[in-house]
């Protein structure tokens, strides 16, 4: 079960809804998951379980129960009074030397001087990558003492969390958190498991281990419907009944949260860029779509090979057998590269490869054979690299585990993203996907249908990183979705045409948390949609620069800046 | 690596067949076996066109079907041939044209004028329904041309780059501006009020210009008439002209006015074209049309054209799809014994009860390589212990996989 998902659960100390059916065995003590065995010994909680889906972050019952876990039982005064105290027994810590990317811990009053000594030294050994993630992704839960700047900055306080009870706002920026929510802690509790998330959060492997998984959300995926503007009164204006729920949604902060659909990644290392989107676009599929292929902001580079063509051809320095992979089958994404890419719909494709039937030995070896001409050179080179791909892969790559979530919930996408999984164990090279997942088109019906296309999103994500995570290679591979275009804001209907500016998701070892910079609901373009803040070659230069380290002008026109992921 | 010719008159013939239409089957060679190389290109490039058109209708694919059904049966293919070429050097897809009827119409108009004068062809091109739709000339007007249609009309279909300006695109984009289609009755027209109809400075001459006279002009350049004669011989021949022989080949195009028929059998004509087998690689459709002529394959398999990369009417972009040696990469050879193995040849009529040389003649490799014959007959599934029948099903497939029926 997700945390998440479940904002009113009575483990929810804050106790803004309490749930009055619930069993509660003292007030401000965690009824589920199960109550830690001994709750007054809170300080040496049990390590989270990574990566499970109920335990990136503690446990609520980690949490000390005391007088003040009760907000209603404090006057104003006394919060106010708490706030002013932490505030002034703060520590920055600036983790490169620089001023970018620190932290702050602050220090509760139940702390003695030795203790907090000792929880200084000990965050002062986290490494700074690390400590920015674990600041960032404390925050998206909406649970720590840390406020990481930069990337993860926004996202660390939200008072609309399920856990917002347990934030502790040092920033001085949310006045409505550092009020109501500020709890005397033990503030040693807090370092641990800042510690443990810290250190438990995927780090980027070395770059020429890294793979990009591109998803295309085919037909036009609605940014606020899968990144949803919950805190904003103009969403809900827009769209009387197209909107998601504000109950249902995913918090990520006080403004935004994750569609209900993707509770299965909910507490993965999850990060959104919003924002991103076409200059001059146009409303048509094919053109727009066409744009995003060729990485051609305007359509008017002339660009005729793919952009995922040319990132295979960068990538592939050291002559692999295949470094572009497509599972969506053929692809205009990989047209024209230079470097062997590999297009499959199906993984019973590869069984001419990977087969052990009498003639598929018998076929394979007879193929080695062949003669037939000058030509025929070229066709003996491209079989045995077949071969080498068929020799790297496991046999089992047809047996995908049909009643799995992956594939059961995750539907064509988690069949796509099991065979990029299969492939990228094989470690045969690839370091460039493409999947897709079409269906986006939502003229009409959009709520219930953009809501089980989440669904399949995350389900597809979730099994795809669980595959990696189990083979150990989770840090080498980001998910990150594109679609050629976001919808309108304002309803048709029971649908949404055709927009502009949209929102991605991104899933690996990322910073969590949001970036990017939201499209403003308030102000439209002339045909009433989504500004783009962020030029989508630039998206494509973040994943093509910051992820894979290849230089932006070497596979785009016109060299955009990345925005600054990673 | 020795090639061998398993009957010299058969060889000749097989190579007419297989480069001047869509079809490898025995009929089809018999039809030229044993004659002149004269008379063999004559009886080639003087066929009788055929009279059938696509079924206009809201589904391309059906168009796209029935095209399949005449390249299989028509009685020499050189239409088919070079249905092909045109759509490939002019394409448009299908999706992006949107009104589905347009497809066909675009389809019915190359055929017609498929072996006629590149001239006409073109003028057509120009102000074909699917054509201003792919390429935004129903939204360009003198007030706010749009360059696209002018720009690869140049780049693409004529010239090439290189002999032309941005001015001249410019200018091209006004003076071709102003044609639309009706969303009704899919009727093309030309609205003055959206055109342009002021003198415009165009490859150095200043006058008004319109669509028309745009085209005429670059089909009379020498370098129109160079790249595309030069592009047909790759196609046909699949070996590159060098520069010089593609200039000397545009000037006597020129010469012939344009005419398709004439060039066509000039190429024909060249010791070239009959010295090297298996010059270039099957493109996907290429080998998917051969393979379905071989095994008779259903055309409502046409979604198979896709897997192999190469579906008509959906290029991945106005450059239409790439020639070469990457239809032989990994990618493609997968895609293909992908389709091989799908295939059920206890459905073909008589192939598990063909000898090897029955298997060749259908699949018209009447040269072959002393190699593949010898990886062919390897397998007698006498170790496996297998079936008389499945033995030819793996050699039908080792087949259609060899070198020889990749490569054109």
């Amino acid at each position: 079960m997700s945390q998440i998902s479940q904002p009113n659960e009575p483990g929810d100390i804050h106790g803004e809804r309490p749930d009055p059916t619930a069993q509660m065995p003292a007030p401000g003590v965690s009824a589920q998951p199960p109550p830690p065995s001994n709750p007054a010994a809170p300080t040496t909680p049990p390590p989270p379980a990574h990566r499970d889906s109920t335990a990136v972050m503690p446990q609520p019952g980690m949490i000390p129960a005391g007088p003040s876990d009760r907000t209603d039982a404090m006057n104003s005064q006394a919060l106010a009074d708490q706030a002013a105290h932490y505030q002034a027994s703060s520590e920055c810590f600036d983790c490169d030397g620089h001023g970018n990317g620190y932290g702050e811990l602050a220090y509760g009053t139940a702390m003695d001087d030795k203790a907090r000594a000792e929880a200084r030294a000990r965050v002062q050994k986290v490494p700074r990558r690390r400590f920015l993630k674990g600041a960032a992704a404390v925050g998206t839960l909406g649970y720590g003492v840390f406020r990481g700047s930069g990337a993860g900055d926004k996202s660390l306080i939200s008072s609309q969390s399920p856990f917002a009870s347990k934030v502790v706002d040092v920033s001085g920026t949310n006045p409505a958190v550092s009020t109501a929510n500020v709890v005397t802690q033990n503030v040693e509790t807090v370092v641990t498991d800042f510690i443990e998330v810290a250190n438990e959060l995927l780090v980027p492997a070395p770059v020429e281990q890294r793979v990009l998984v591109l998803i295309e959300l085919a037909g036009g995926n609605d940014g606020p419907s899968m990144i949803v503007p919950y805190g904003d009164g103009a969403y809900y204006d827009a769209r009387p009944n197209t909107a998601v729920e504000a109950e249902s949604v995913l918090p990520i902060d006080s403004q935004v949260g994750l569609a209900p659909g993707l509770a299965a990644i909910a507490n993965r290392q999850i990060a959104t860029v919003e924002g991103v989107g076409p200059v001059e676009g146009v409303l048509s599929h094919f053109e727009m779509a066409e744009r995003w292929e060729r990485g051609d902001l305007t359509g008017a580079a002339g660009e005729r090979s793919g952009f995922l063509a040319r990132l295979a051809d960068r990538v592939n320095t050291g002559g692999s057998s295949v470094s572009g992979l497509s599972v969506a089958g053929h692809t205009p994404r990989f047209y024209n590269s230079e470097s062997p890419t590999l297009s499959l719909n199906h993984p019973s494709q590869l069984r001419v490869l990977t087969n052990d039937d009498w003639i598929y030995p018998l076929y394979r070896s007879a193929v080695r054979g062949f003669g037939g001409g000058p030509m025929a050179a070229t066709m003996s080179e491209s079989w045995d690299r077949l071969f080498d791909i068929g020799d790297s892969i496991s046999g089992n790559i047809g047996e995908m585990d049909g009643d799995s979530a992956m594939i059961q919930q995750g539907r064509q996408l988690g069949r796509q993203l099991f065979m990029a999984a299969e492939l990228i164990k094989a470690d045969i090279g690839i370091k460039v996907i493409h999947a897709q997942l079409g269906g986006f088109d939502t003229h009409e019906g959009h709520r219930g249908r953009h809501n089980q296309l989440m669904e399949t999103l995350g389900a597809a994500i979730n099994g795809f990183m669980g595959m990696l995570d189990a083979a150990g290679l989770g840090n080498r591979a980001l998910v990150a979705t594109s679609s050629e275009f976001g919808r309108r804001l304002k309803q048709n209907g029971s649908g949404l045409d055709h927009g502009a500016a949209s929102s991605m998701l991104l899933a690996g070892p990322i910073v969590p948390g949001r970036h990017g910079d939201p499209s403003p609901l308030t102000d439209l373009d002339r045909n009433g949609n989504l500004k783009t803040t962020i030029s989508f070659d630039r998206y494509l230069a973040t994943l093509a620069e910051e992820w894979l380290g290849i230089e932006s002008g070497s596979v785009l026109a016109n060299g955009p800046k990345g925005i600054g992921l990673f | 690596m020795g090639l061998a010719e398993r009957d010299p008159e058969k060889a000749k013939a097989a190579q007419l067949i297989r480069r001047t239409s869509m079809r490898v089957d025995p009929e089809a060679i018999a039809s030229v076996a044993g004659l002149e190389r004269a008379d063999a290109v004559q009886r080639i490039v003087n066929a009788p066109a055929d009279a059938g058109r696509a079924p206009v209708s809201d589904k391309s694919d059906e168009a796209i079907k029935w095209w399949l059904g005449r390249i299989a049966n028509q009685p020499t293919g050189l239409q088919d041939r070079m249905m092909f070429f045109w759509h490939t050097l002019i394409p448009t897809h299908r999706y992006a044209v949107g009104w589905q009827e347009l497809v066909a119409t675009q389809m019915n108009m190359v055929r017609e004028n498929a072996l006629g004068n590149f001239r006409t062809l073109l003028q057509a091109f120009m102000v074909d329904g699917a054509m201003i739709r792919y390429l935004n000339a129903q939204q360009s007007t003198g007030k706010r041309p749009n360059e696209n249609l002018a720009r690869e009309l140049m780049e693409l279909f004529t010239t090439g780059v290189g002999f032309y300006s941005e001015k001249d695109v410019k200018a091209a984009a006004l003076a071709m501006s102003g044609w639309t289609v009706d969303k009704d009755s899919y009727a093309v027209s030309y609205d003055p009020e959206r055109g342009y109809a002021e003198p415009v400075t165009f490859f150095g001459q200043e006058k008004v210009w319109d669509l028309s006279s745009i085209v005429d002009h670059l089909c009379d350049q020498t370098a129109t008439a160079s790249r595309i004669a030069g592009k047909l011989w790759y196609h046909l021949v699949g070996s590159e002209l060098g520069d010089e022989e593609k200039a000397t080949l545009g000037i006597w195009w020129q010469e012939q006015n344009l005419e398709i028929k004439p060039l066509v059998g000039k190429i024909l004509m060249d010791d070239r074209f009959w010295a090297d087998h298996y010059a270039r690689p099957r493109t996907g459709f290429e080998y998917y049309t051969a393979l379905a002529n071989v095994l008779k394959l259903d055309p409502e398999k046409l979604w198979q054209a896709k897997n192999l990369g190469q579906m008509p009417w959906e290029p991945p972009n106005v450059g239409g799809w790439p020639v070469g040696s990457r239809w032989l990469n990994p990618d493609s050879l997968l895609r293909r014994s992908e389709v091989i193995f799908s295939v059920d040849y206890k459905q073909v009529p008589g192939a598990l009860s063909a000898s090897v040389d029955e298997i060749l003649d259908r699949c018209g490799l009447w040269v072959i390589s002393d190699e593949t014959l010898a990886a062919i007959n390897s397998v007698d599934g006498k170790e496996e212990g297998i079936g008389a029948e499945g033995v030819l099903n793996l050699k039908w497939r080792l087949a259609l996989s060899s070198p020889e029926f990749q490569l054109q």
